[in-house]
């Protein structure tokens, strides 16, 4: 709102020096048609009477002549004023502007910035939680990070996330994947009651179908209980 | 432009907000200093583009009553499986009282009614499971027919070699019942473990068995009986019981072939 | 005349011997399962299968006795005496000389012809107790010109069933998932081959899981898991015409797939209303309807052969075990007890056993509960023994194991008494899924 009217003083401003210099321009002209129109008369006067007047008229003459030039001059320069005073506002107005200009795009780059740093943020955060065999309770380590992750969230309502499952190799595949998923839910619910949208999160569970370490002892098997937080869209 | 502009006259109350948010963050919650940046810009784009959002204090709560949740729901599921546990335990003692009442009181009616001659056996009833039978020892204070015996235990057996597993239990089982002091008495229980564990029935194998080996120290079946109590643990699961088991077969009966078996098994 | 005889029989022994090398070397090659027989009963019954005899001037692609030897040892119920020992080959019941086959310890002979028929094969084959000197059991199958193999599995159902009584499931297939993850690209693969690994052949292959491939009953059809749209989804192929039909798909989980006894409806796990429950698709109707409810999971159902009930896995109890439930009353009873891990139910067909993967002592091994004592016992010592699949007769289970940090798929009796692996020659195998009978 308070724009708005900045920009109006701006613009009216430059209107008004714009008519100013018209308007002074016109009166000008004006008084050189009149004072012609005098001469011609007193001309037609002088050539009835005498010949004895010439002197005086020729003087007349010159000083309507001097007058006119003078006017003329002083036209002129009023022109000059005129335009050089206007072409000073403009100038003010475009850099008023330009500015303006440059302090939002320092804005937007500023927003865009921080956009990017969260981005960042979110990005630098763990993607990777993991769970205790046939537990699907997120343990106290993990919650700092789906905090970032919720926070994120709930503030990038375009963001959207897979949250992938899995289990480990043992016991059973169908079972494993009922497992991947429950996992993943918990943490999903984990975020919808940090506020972040039901509809940002997908739940997909590979159960044991895709080990990232294929491994047979412990130290595999706890690399591969874990949920995947994975960004479609930040 | 028009944008630009608008956003340009509201950095100095994103920066205000910010300060605010901080506040909020610090008082709420004790985190690191990464969620807190982020937080706090959460909080203050929050105010910012005025959606209705829960405070962190609030966030921090749901957080609890979620945790809370989740423990309720794993408790109940243990006590679920535990009351499932109990019924299905008690429904088996029960069964098994019965079971053993009913044994107890075939025991007790056939003893009643077998003509009870000699005093030296009239502590039978007691002695079942309790005496040590060297089956060669004994054979002459026996007094039931050796003859009765040899044919009932050869009809039991003969059962087992024709698959009528339920007809041989049976046959084992009245044949202990009637000749509890016989010479073949360790026979019959070790078959009966063999046959129980053909059907299947690995605790009631495990069982016969461990009273070969308990009560018939001597048998020439021990070693068999050692090993198979042994596999029939393995087969319950109790695999410890069924090493030391086993075990006992390569220390005390290295030249057997249950030995060689034995040897198999552990693993 | 005997003589002559035995040149003949000579003959024929150099033939069958030039044969079946050259049958080995094919098979190395083109199969990708490979049996081998762990263990075997204490006394396994002695028999000889004597190559059968065939008048065609071409070698047969297959030895059928070959195949017959080999189905009947790898029962574990029968040891099957070597050709080199053979003192003749005799093809019908005038040529056999019992005293030769008693001197031989055997006691049971089975002797056969293979025939060109018109449009394939023709086979005749006779079984013969040595001792009582009688023919016990005989019978002709006809066959097209690719069916030898199944020819061959039909005589040993036929023989298997004259000697135990039990009948024969030799002539089965079973589905199984393969993949290797060591190639570039890697890949999985839907195979189906028969009982005893030969003849494998691809159903799907693709660049994502696959998994939990169920038959129908009348053995023409697998339900199968696919993630090949990155989400899981219910597949229903067509083994002869490989046409496929997918099932409609939740969000959430779309598994588990278990074939009504009448073919009719699939029992499957969904985890569109929440968590992993069972339903029940009518394939016709394809009306849908909730059968489990609890916040707990729900998964692997199979269908009792009478149809009424339901058994699954479910953790309600805090640790999976089995379950069944009435599908009339929805009334749900717990059937396992022994060990804080029973999964994967699936019931013989007489109902008496559910066959199960089991943990004890941190260890995964196949399992069997008798329903009528109430009493379960480890069938595996092995670790991480998964996917447990009954044949069609109850007497074998075959199931996925490790060996040596790969998955290959292993057999047991019911009773643990036989084992059997099946190693695969590239990448690993797993959940087998055994065929109901051929018909």
């Amino acid at each position: 709102m308070q724009v708005g009217n900045l920009n109006k003083v701006i613009a009216s401003s430059v209107l008004v020096v714009f008519l100013a210099a018209c308007s002074s321009t016109g009166e000008t002209t004006d008084a050189t048609s009149s004072t012609q129109a005098a001469q011609a008369a007193q001309a037609a006067q002088a050539a009835a009477d005498a010949a004895a007047l010439a002197e005086s008229q020729a003087l007349e003459e010159a000083q309507a002549q001097a007058q006119a030039e003078a006017e003329a001059e002083a036209e002129a320069e009023a022109e000059a004023e005129a335009q050089a005073a206007a072409e000073a506002t403009e100038q003010a107005a475009q850099e008023a502007a330009q500015q303006a200009a440059d302090e939002a795009a320092a804005v937007a780059q500023e927003l865009a910035h921080q956009q990017q740093q969260a981005q960042d943020a979110a990005q630098a955060l763990a993607h990777v939680i993991y769970f205790d065999f046939d537990q699907s309770t997120i343990k106290a380590e993990f919650r700092t990070a789906l905090n970032g992750h919720a926070a994120y969230l709930s503030q990038n309502p375009s963001a959207k996330i897979v949250l992938e499952g899995h289990a480990d190799e043992r016991g059973t595949r169908e079972y494993n994947i009922a497992l991947g998923e429950r996992r993943g839910n918990a943490v999903s619910r984990y975020l919808v009651v940090q506020g972040v949208s039901v509809d940002a999160i997908e739940v997909v569970s590979f159960g044991e179908e895709r080990p990232v370490n294929s491994g047979h002892d412990s130290a595999s098997w706890a690399e591969n209980r874990r949920v995947e937080i994975r960004y479609i869209n930040y | 432009m028009y944008q630009a502009v608008s956003r340009f006259i509201f950095v100095p109350m994103v920066l205000s907000l910010t300060l605010v948010g901080h506040a909020n963050a610090n008082s709420a919650v004790p985190v690191t200093d990464l969620d807190n940046a982020l937080a706090d810009e959460v909080v203050a784009k929050v105010n910012a583009t005025a959606i209705v959002q829960p405070a962190p204090a609030v966030h921090n709560a749901n957080a609890q009553l979620f945790d809370i949740i989740e423990l309720l729901q794993q408790e109940l599921q243990n006590l679920r499986g535990q009351v499932e546990e109990l019924t299905f335990n008690l429904k088996r003692l029960k069964e098994d009282q019965k079971q053993r009442y009913l044994d107890l009181d075939r025991r007790i009616v056939s003893l009643t009614s077998q003509p009870v001659v000699d005093p030296t056996s009239s502590e039978t009833a007691v002695i079942v499971s309790d005496v040590s039978v060297n089956t060669k020892v004994n054979v002459s204070t026996y007094e039931a027919d050796p003859e009765a015996e040899k044919a009932a235990y050869k009809a039991a057996f003969s059962l087992i070699r024709e698959r009528q597993y339920e007809a041989a239990i049976a046959a084992l089982n009245a044949f202990l019942v009637d000749y509890p002091q016989g010479t073949l008495v360790g026979n019959a229980h070790y078959w009966l473990g063999e046959v129980y564990m053909v059907e299947g029935n690995v605790a009631a194998a495990a069982a016969a068995f461990e009273l070969v080996i308990k009560d018939f120290p001597e048998h020439r079946k021990v070693p068999d009986a050692l090993y198979k109590a042994g596999v029939a643990y393995q087969k319950t699961g109790n695999l410890s019981k069924a090493n030391v088991l086993l075990q006992r077969v390569l220390s005390h009966y290295p030249e057997s072939s249950a030995a060689r078996l034995a040897q198999e098994k552990i693993q | 005349m005997i003589r002559i005889n035995q040149i003949i029989c000579l003959v024929q022994r150099a033939l069958v011997t030039f044969m079946l090398t050259a049958l080995l070397a094919t098979y190395a090659s083109a199969n990708n399962l490979v049996i081998e027989i762990t263990k075997g009963v204490d006394n396994p019954v002695p028999i000889a299968v004597v190559p059968f005899y065939w008048s065609g001037d071409k070698a047969l692609k297959e030895d059928v006795a070959q195949i017959v030897d080999a189905d009947l040892e790898r029962s574990g119920q029968f040891k099957a005496l070597k050709r080199s020992l053979m003192l003749s080959f005799p093809y019908q019941e005038a040529d056999v000389f019992y005293r030769d086959w008693h001197y031989l310890a055997t006691e049971y002979l089975v002797v056969g012809t293979v025939s060109a028929s018109e449009n394939g094969y023709q086979v005749d084959y006779q079984l013969f107790d040595v001792q009582r000197k009688v023919a016990i059991d005989g019978g002709r199958f006809l066959g097209g010109r690719n069916d030898l193999r199944a020819l061959g599995h039909s005589v040993s159902d036929a023989v298997y069933e004259a000697l135990t009584g039990l009948k024969g499931a030799f002539r089965t297939r079973v589905a199984y998932v393969a993949a290797d993850k060591k190639v570039n690209p890697s890949y999985y693969k839907l195979l189906v081959a028969d009982a005893d690994g030969h003849d494998a052949k691809e159903i799907l292959k693709s660049s994502q899981p696959i998994m939990s491939p169920a038959w129908s009953r009348d053995a023409k059809k697998l339900a199968y898991v696919s993630f090949e749209t990155n989400r899981p989804a219910i597949y229903i192929q067509d083994i002869t015409t490989g046409t496929r039909e997918r099932i409609k798909s939740f969000k959430g989980i779309n598994g588990a797939p278990s074939w009504s006894p009448d073919g009719n409806k699939l029992a499957l796990v969904l985890s569109k209303d929440g968590n992993a429950e069972i339903y029940v698709l009518d394939l016709k109707t394809k009306r849908l309807s909730r059968v489990t409810k609890h916040y707990g999971i729900d998964t692997e159902p199979f269908w009792s052969v009478d149809g009424e009930h339901i058994l699954f896995t479910s953790d309600r109890g805090g640790k999976p075990q089995i379950y069944q439930i009435t599908l009339d009353t929805g009334w749900v009873e717990r059937l396992t007890f022994e060990g804080d891990y029973n999964a994967r139910g699936s019931l013989t067909h007489d109902g008496r056993f559910v066959v199960l993967v089991s943990r004890h002592d941190g260890r995964f091994h196949i399992a069997v509960q008798d329903l009528q004592r109430g009493t379960m016992s480890l069938l595996t010592q092995s670790n991480l023994d998964e996917s447990p699949s009954v044949a069609p007769n109850g007497s074998m289970v075959m199931y996925s194991t490790q060996d040596g940090g790969r998955d290959i798929l292993a057999a047991v009796s019911i009773d643990g008494k036989v084992k059997f692996k099946l190693p695969a020659n590239e990448g690993v195998v797993r959940e087998p899924a055994w065929s109901p009978y051929l018909n």
